[in-house]
């Protein structure tokens, strides 16, 4: 049965649901010490076989097997098993690629910036660009990065915004605008915050009238006192799993497992992804008849400031022995109508140019109007992504970032 | 007295110099007049000419080295680096004029992208200024390019605040950035890059390599022909010593040639598989950001006449399936990852000719806001993607442009010493060919 994008099963975790439990205490960077590659020569090795290492629920599972064999990948494997950038590199990144052994992965999905500092230490096979015709279709956003002119070692996999999510029966619409807002709202409960460093100070930054995408040592540290200052008034919960509290504010579904129900202190507002508030509304949607609720009991919004934009991308670990499969995967998810597929059920923003026009052909025509999923030109102009401070001090911001945020 | 003694002391030094002539002429009558003296003679011409085809191979060489690591280290570098600072600075301006239509608000985006391009731009400026070498001409125009920077910077900075505090004039200033750029400054990269391809030329060039094979074969020519006279004066085929040196010369030469020929055609496959995709590439990128400077001077003064027929000319100037730059890029290429390179260049230009077709219809039916709406949205980004496109190119190029000189380097690695020690040995070997059948003799 072909699943509506609008409702989409049973799906409940978010793009990142389990990572807050795991993310590793320390962002150990072992292998900063490490030769740089350097050159720029790669063997496209095998096409038969595939290890892909991605976030939990990025992709429909029912696309899976159809992805392995568009991109004639016989050996396609495909896991969900990347659960933090901190954990991975720790676990799989530095202690392999550090001493120059293959992670045994060819393809993993870090975050920007974490795929940065994996290029800055020549952990990262160029990609196979006589393989992947459709990087033509790659968002001209992603090409004029500093640490990767013109997309050449990383095909973004999804992008996101960071925002406020809140539930409307308690908190007034009209109200929830900023983030200064939100940090000093007098609504009930306290304030959802995710534990990811770059966002949250890059939210707090932006309170001060400070630029995210240029930090510097002296802002970034500001902007943690003041994050320090609101975790120490005890108004914070740090969560990645912030559209469960949220929705748990509605109540349970009978059948829904114990071990999925969200047990901490109910949150009526949060710092929060814009794909699981998307995610969550439908899920709310899909659940009237058992809650009474609907899409329009959490709202997102872009605050006035501006917001927090990201993204996840596709990058080949050195030594990795099919580039020429990894090429050929790339290649398929970057086709229109195939990203158009990913978008309907991980309603995440797609780095694909087409995209939006093939979901205007189809059911999910939707989604093609949804500036969450395809935000306008006035809503890039208020996005900010974080910039790169020096390793040694991003290190030492993460130091007492951990501190407050329990990672 | 003193004048007496003067005089005497006169002659005693001409009888003195009479005297040492009469024994060199003698010595000389010695050397010549006895087989032993003649054979010396000999020897000595014989390890001359060996050791001269030896000064001069050297000579050569350090000349084809010192023009391979000119290459390598200037010429090749400062070629690139000078398309690169182009590139930047295009995306500079594109980014410059999209803050600028954008409005009083400008775009905090495109402004970041602008200060990033032209601190990029400013930086390969200081680059190949560092990699320049000894050339006035360049220097100075770099110098020009260094002020052209700082007065483009301070242009649209002046344009920006003017903008931002709706002073009119914003406009003009705007305009005269992008006069800058597409005038002074490209007249400045051409140049540049027009020397560095005539001194690209010319350290390609033979130089002295002939001349140098010439002294070697006369210097073999002369080991033969004392073998020859050996032989026939002492009835012996061979002299063993004499027939080395003869090998060790002709080796010499052998690898003399080989390394020459083989860096030859690592600097000809540096010149046709990189620097030709590199030429081709800056003159697209030059086109596209004449095409992009148009486009933004017709928005901003607010004429369409005769706009539409240029543009189209640089649009078969660029896709002409018979001249076209693009094709003939992807024609040179000569691998499967340059051709992909090539074909997404093309893709990305058609996208950015694509929204250039909808900013001049806009303008042609007099909707000026939705041109300027495409200028500053969909065209900058695609330019942006044309841009990166053609560093890309630049970079794959430039990768096998700097690996092919590299190879032309090692090619020479071992050629100096070879060189020298092979001149030494081949001489030391002709004496002792000598020496023998001196000692023979005696």
């Amino acid at each position: 049965m072909e699943q509506n994008p609008m409702n989409p099963s049973s799906r409940r975790l978010s793009r990142r649901a389990f990572l807050g439990g795991s993310a590793a205490a320390a962002f150990a960077l072992s292998g900063c010490g490490v030769t740089r590659s350097g050159g720029r020569e790669y063997e496209l090795g095998s096409s038969q076989s595939l290890r892909v290492m991605n976030w939990e629920e990025y992709i429909d599972p029912e696309l899976i097997p159809g992805l392995g064999a568009s991109a004639n990948i016989p050996n396609f494997e495909y896991s969900e098993t990347y659960t933090g950038n901190a954990e991975i590199w720790d676990s799989v990144i530095a202690p392999n690629l550090a001493n120059g052994n293959p992670t045994g992965w060819d393809i993993m999905m870090p975050t920007y910036w974490q795929a940065a500092r994996m290029i800055e230490n020549g952990w990262v096979e160029p990609l196979p660009i006589e393989l992947i015709p459709n990087h033509a279709n790659l968002d001209t956003t992603y090409m004029t990065l500093d640490w990767d002119r013109g997309a050449r070692m990383q095909m973004p996999w999804q992008s996101g915004m960071t925002g406020i999510a809140f539930n409307t029966r308690v908190v007034d619409p009209g109200d929830m605008t900023s983030i200064d807002r939100l940090f000093a709202g007098d609504f009930p409960g306290p304030i959802g915050m995710i534990p990811e460093m770059r966002e949250a100070l890059g939210f707090v930054m932006l309170t001060q009238g400070e630029d995210p995408s240029r930090p510097t040592v002296e802002t970034a540290t500001a902007a943690l006192v003041r994050l320090e200052n609101l975790h120490a008034s005890g108004r914070l919960i740090w969560t990645y799993d912030f559209a469960a509290a949220l929705k748990a504010d509605f109540g349970t579904r009978p059948d829904e497992p114990e071990e999925d129900r969200y047990t901490g202190e109910p949150i009526f507002a949060s710092m929060a992804w814009s794909g699981d508030t998307v995610l969550l509304q439908d899920e709310l949607q899909t659940d009237s008849g058992a809650l009474g609720t609907t899409a329009g009991d959490i709202n997102f919004v872009i605050p006035d400031e501006g917001a927090i934009q990201w993204f996840d991308t596709m990058v080949i670990p050195k030594g990795s022995p099919n580039i020429a499969a990894a090429g050929n995967f790339m290649n398929a998810v970057y086709d229109p109508q195939m990203a158009a597929d990913i978008t309907e059920w991980v309603l995440y923003i797609s780095p694909v140019v087409g995209v939006r026009d093939e979901l205007l052909t189809r059911d999910s025509a939707v989604l093609a109007t949804n500036p969450l999923l395809f935000p306008d030109d006035a809503t890039r102009r208020r996005l900010f992504t974080w910039g790169q401070l020096p390793t040694a001090d991003e290190l030492a911001l993460e130091e007492r970032f951990n501190a407050i945020a329990g990672q | 007295m003193a004048s007496m003694s003067f005089a005497s002391v006169t002659d005693n030094s001409a009888l003195h110099d009479g005297t040492l002539r009469g024994e060199a002429l003698r010595d000389g009558r010695r050397l010549l007049g006895s087989r032993p003296g003649r054979l010396r003679l000999a020897a000595i011409v014989v390890a001359i000419a060996v050791l001269g085809a030896g000064v001069f191979g050297f000579i050569a060489a350090s000349e084809v080295i010192s023009k391979t690591n000119d290459i390598e280290e200037s010429t090749g570098p400062v070629l690139i680096g000078t398309q690169e600072m182009f590139a930047s600075l295009a995306e500079a301006d594109a980014a410059a004029t999209a803050v600028h239509l954008s409005g009083v608000e400008g775009d905090r985006e495109q402004r970041a992208l602008y200060e990033r391009a032209l601190a990029r731009s400013s930086a390969s400026l200081e680059r190949v200024a560092r990699q320049l070498g000894d050339d006035p001409e360049s220097h100075a125009r770099l110098e020009n390019l260094s002020q052209s920077l700082t007065r483009y910077a301070g242009l649209v900075e002046s344009s920006r605040v003017m903008n931002e505090q709706s002073i009119p004039g914003a406009d003009e200033e705007l305009r005269r950035s992008i006069e800058l750029v597409r005038g002074s400054i490209s007249d400045d990269v051409a140049a540049v890059t027009a020397r560095m391809q005539d001194r690209l030329d010319e350290e390609i060039g033979v130089g002295t390599f002939y001349p140098a094979m010439g002294v070697y074969v006369l210097a073999v020519l002369v080991v033969l022909g004392a073998m020859v006279y050996l032989a026939l004066r002492f009835r012996r085929i061979l002299n063993p010593p004499l027939f080395l040196a003869a090998i060790v010369t002709i080796g010499v030469a052998g690898w003399f040639g080989y390394s020459y020929f083989a860096q030859q055609a690592s600097l000809q496959n540096a010149r046709d598989g990189g620097y030709e995709s590199i030429r081709l590439t800056s003159e697209i990128q030059s086109l596209a950001f004449r095409y992009k400077a148009d486009e933004s001077l017709s928005l901003i003064e607010g004429r369409t006449d005769g706009f539409d027929a240029q543009q189209e000319q640089r649009r078969l100037r660029m896709v002409d399936s018979g001249s076209g730059l693009i094709p003939q890029l992807q024609s040179q290429a000569d691998s499967p990852r340059e051709q992909a390179v090539a074909d997404l260049l093309g893709v990305r230009w058609q996208r950015y000719a694509l929204s250039g077709t909808e900013i001049s219809e806009a303008l042609a039916l007099g909707q000026t806001e939705t041109a300027v709406a495409v200028a500053s949205g969909k065209a900058t980004s695609a330019f942006n993607g044309l841009n990166t496109q053609v560093e890309s190119v630049l970079s794959d190029n430039q990768a096998q442009f700097l690996e092919e000189v590299d190879d032309a380097r090692q090619s020479l690695d071992w050629l100096r010493w070879v060189v020298v020690i092979g001149a030494v040995l081949a001489a030391l070997l002709a004496w002792s060919g000598f020496a023998l059948r001196i000692r023979e003799y005696q």
